[in-house]
């Protein structure tokens, strides 16, 4: 069953690699949060039930409801469902993602780390760089927002691969920051739309 | 102790953001500071005891804290300036405020953690509440490089967050509190404590503005007020370091202790390389300034890669370059506002306008070129010293060529600017010498520990070094 999961997520992140338009990008970043919430429902039965109550909250509230609802609210409705600019065509990111998550997959296997399990390990690596790809292959700031959310759900399945205990305090923490960042990022796109600079070009007046 | 002063910190912040009488918001500003000082005093009087929990200091965390409770203080006085010479509304001086006693609350918690977890939050918290001080002025450029640093400084503290899993892994499991994490470093795996501190280098390296991701901490400095430029050239410093330094106490007593030497001299000459191709090409006083941290923050790295002699000069320096530097954003500021830019062709003349602040530049520029009696003059002495020992005598050519770029580059542009009449340079406002009292002070006292080596100072540096190896 996780396997189904992790690969449904991997599919996703192939996803993300052709998406076009500003709603696609929204709805795979809440399946993602979807997915996210039932590995951790199925890993960690076994937690205290205030630990369990705080992680189902951060997936299923925040990654499911909470954030793409806000992001459909202040990005999306407001400048209608535009497509975003593929500065590299959709084969090449295809190929690309592609190859991230067979390396991901490598890389777990040969690492041989009993710490680590496999398949969490992988789907967690090959989200943190196709985020990071995103973000250097995109040119609008919105797709980076999303490179980052990718990224932020690949460092989430990292923690699950490690399964190494936080206390509850920074646990809370760690999601208060998390849920703050996207939520301040957010309000800043929407002022950056009303300078008209959703493109990162025209994000060069600040230099030597 | 702590949980007080984060709960008197939560309430002020609140208030802050309610209250929008000017003078009331000042005051808050300022109790929040007595708050601070108070856990300052705590803290010390605490180090001498065996103390457990997730938030108390050691003895860098509490040098750091009174670094970042002088500069805010400082800070908080110049913002009152800043904002009635430029006719801040009151809803402006609110945030501001509110996001201000955010911001040192979440530099005194990174200081104060003994967690890497709740060390990435109070970091991550001082990204976000830095972000609301970077848009200040509410302009276009303002928001370019407040989007810049929000979303850069996110992905490298992202990025470190990654650090502390692969830390995780290595230490299986190991709690994640900075003491077992010691305790367990030996019998840690090498690849991912080496895969661990690559991470965390390149993620924090965001917030001491140094090689890979330095260039929005440069934004930052320029587009924001400048008693906020000097929250970033000190106390923001410090808690990068701080982040680093963390991991490396962490894995100082393992084997692979020279291979992050090497890495942090390798970082260190790069950042200084760059900053030093930057600055002679900029021509704008704040960005200058803002190199000259890089360069800074350069020099504590290849000190600190040196080892123990390099440790107590990397502390040293990074104590007296937050004073000095935070003092020549202050008087920056008051040159910004007498010319109405901060543009180097629209600059001059400024020792017939303003002798006194001249004279403050002056001293600032003695200062933070290092020269006699400049107490940044001993750290260097003493980072070649411990450089030559070692035997990196090539690591001393690299680093004196690079460094003869910035005198060159401060010491023309500060000339220009006090000693040159510019036809273009246009007074807009005239300042009160009075003004300069602050700045000079700051400057003052690094001169003075270039002759005078307070004890207090260096008891405690040793004392935090005290954990490294010998």
């Amino acid at each position: 069953m996780i396997s189904l999961l992790i690969i449904s997520f991997s599919v996703t992140l192939i996803y993300l690699a052709v998406a076009e338009r500003m709603k696609t990008y929204n709805a795979l970043i809440a399946i993602q949060g979807l997915l996210l919430f039932f590995i951790t429902y199925i890993e960690l039965g076994s937690l205290d039930v205030w630990h369990l109550a705080l992680i189902l909250l951060e997936t299923l509230v925040i990654k499911v409801i909470v954030l793409p609802y806000f992001i459909h609210r202040l990005l999306i409705k407001k400048s209608g469902d535009r497509s975003v600019i593929l500065v590299v065509p959709g084969y090449i990111s295809l190929t690309i993602v592609s190859i991230i998550i067979f390396f991901s997959f490598l890389l777990s296997y040969l690492l041989h780390d009993q710490q680590i399990q496999v398949k969490y390990f992988t789907g967690a690596i090959a989200a943190i760089f196709t985020g990071l790809y995103l973000i250097i292959a995109h040119k609008q700031v919105f797709t980076h927002m999303m490179g980052y959310l990718t990224i932020e759900n690949g460092i989430f399945l990292l923690s699950l691969a490690i399964g190494n205990e936080m206390p509850l305090i920074v646990n809370l923490a760690v999601l208060l920051d998390v849920f703050s960042s996207v939520l301040i990022l957010g309000i800043f796109i929407d002022r950056l739309e009303s300078f008209s600079t959703l493109d990162v070009d025209q994000l060069k007046e600040l230099k030597d | 102790m702590t949980e007080i002063y984060f709960i008197a910190s939560g309430i002020l912040i609140v208030t802050l953001f309610i209250v929008r009488i000017t003078n009331i918001s000042h005051a808050l500003v300022f109790t929040y500071l007595g708050f601070l000082a108070w856990l300052c005093f705590q803290e010390l009087n605490l180090l001498d005891r065996d103390v457990t929990g997730l938030l108390h200091a050691d003895a860098l965390g509490v040098l750091f804290l009174f670094v970042t409770l002088i500069i805010s203080f400082f800070c908080a006085v110049h913002y009152i300036i800043y904002a009635k010479k430029r006719n801040q509304v009151a809803r402006t001086i609110a945030i501001h405020n509110g996001s201000f006693v955010i911001f040192v609350t979440a530099i005194s918690g990174v200081f104060l953690s003994t967690h890497v977890g709740l060390l990435w939050a109070f970091l991550e918290a001082s990204t976000l509440s830095g972000a609301s001080l970077i848009y200040h002025d509410r302009d276009r450029l303002a928001l370019e490089a407040t989007w810049k640093y929000l979303f850069v400084s996110s992905i490298g503290v992202t990025l470190g967050f990654a650090g502390i899993m692969f830390l995780s892994i290595a230490a299986h499991n190991t709690p994640n509190d900075i003491n077992s994490l010691i305790a367990a470093a030996p019998q840690m795996n090498i690849g991912w404590m080496k895969t661990s501190f690559i991470f965390v280098l390149a993620g924090f390296s965001v917030k001491m503005g140094i090689v890979p991701l330095f260039t929005i901490d440069i934004d930052a400095k320029d587009s924001s007020p400048s008693p906020i430029g000097a929250m970033f050239s000190g106390p923001l410093m410090s808690v990068g370091f701080m982040a680093i330094y963390r991991f490396y106490q962490i894995y100082c007593h393992t084997s692979i202790l020279p291979w992050m030497n090497n890495l942090l001299l390798l970082t260190g000459v790069t950042s200084l390389f760059l900053a030093a191709v930057f600055i002679l090409k900029t021509n704008n006083y704040k960005r200058m300034l803002a190199y000259s941290s890089m360069e800074h923050a350069g020099l504590i790295l290849v000190a600190f890669s040196t080892g123990i002699t390099g440790y107590l000069v990397a502390i040293l320096h990074l104590t007296l370059h937050a004073f000095a530097k935070a003092g020549l954003f202050f008087q920056i500021g008051q040159v910004h506002r007498v010319f109405n830019s901060k543009m180097m062709e629209s600059c001059g003349g400024y020792f017939k306008i303003s002798p006194t602040g001249s004279i403050t530049m002056l001293a600032g520029l003695l200062a933070i070129v290092a020269m006699p009696p400049s107490g940044l003059f001993m750290t260097e002495f003493m980072l070649f010293k411990s450089l030559m020992i070692s035997g990196k005598w090539w690591i001393v050519f690299i680093v004196m060529f690079l460094l003869c770029f910035f005198v060159y580059a401060m010491v023309k542009n500060f000339f220009s600017l006090i000693f040159i009449k510019n036809p273009e340079a246009q007074v807009r406002q005239q300042v009160s010498p009075l003004e300069s009292i602050p700045p000079l002070m700051l400057i003052g006292a690094v001169l003075f520990f270039g002759v005078v080596s307070p004890d207090f100072l260096t008891t405690l540096i040793k004392q935090a070094i005290q954990v490294l190896p010998k």
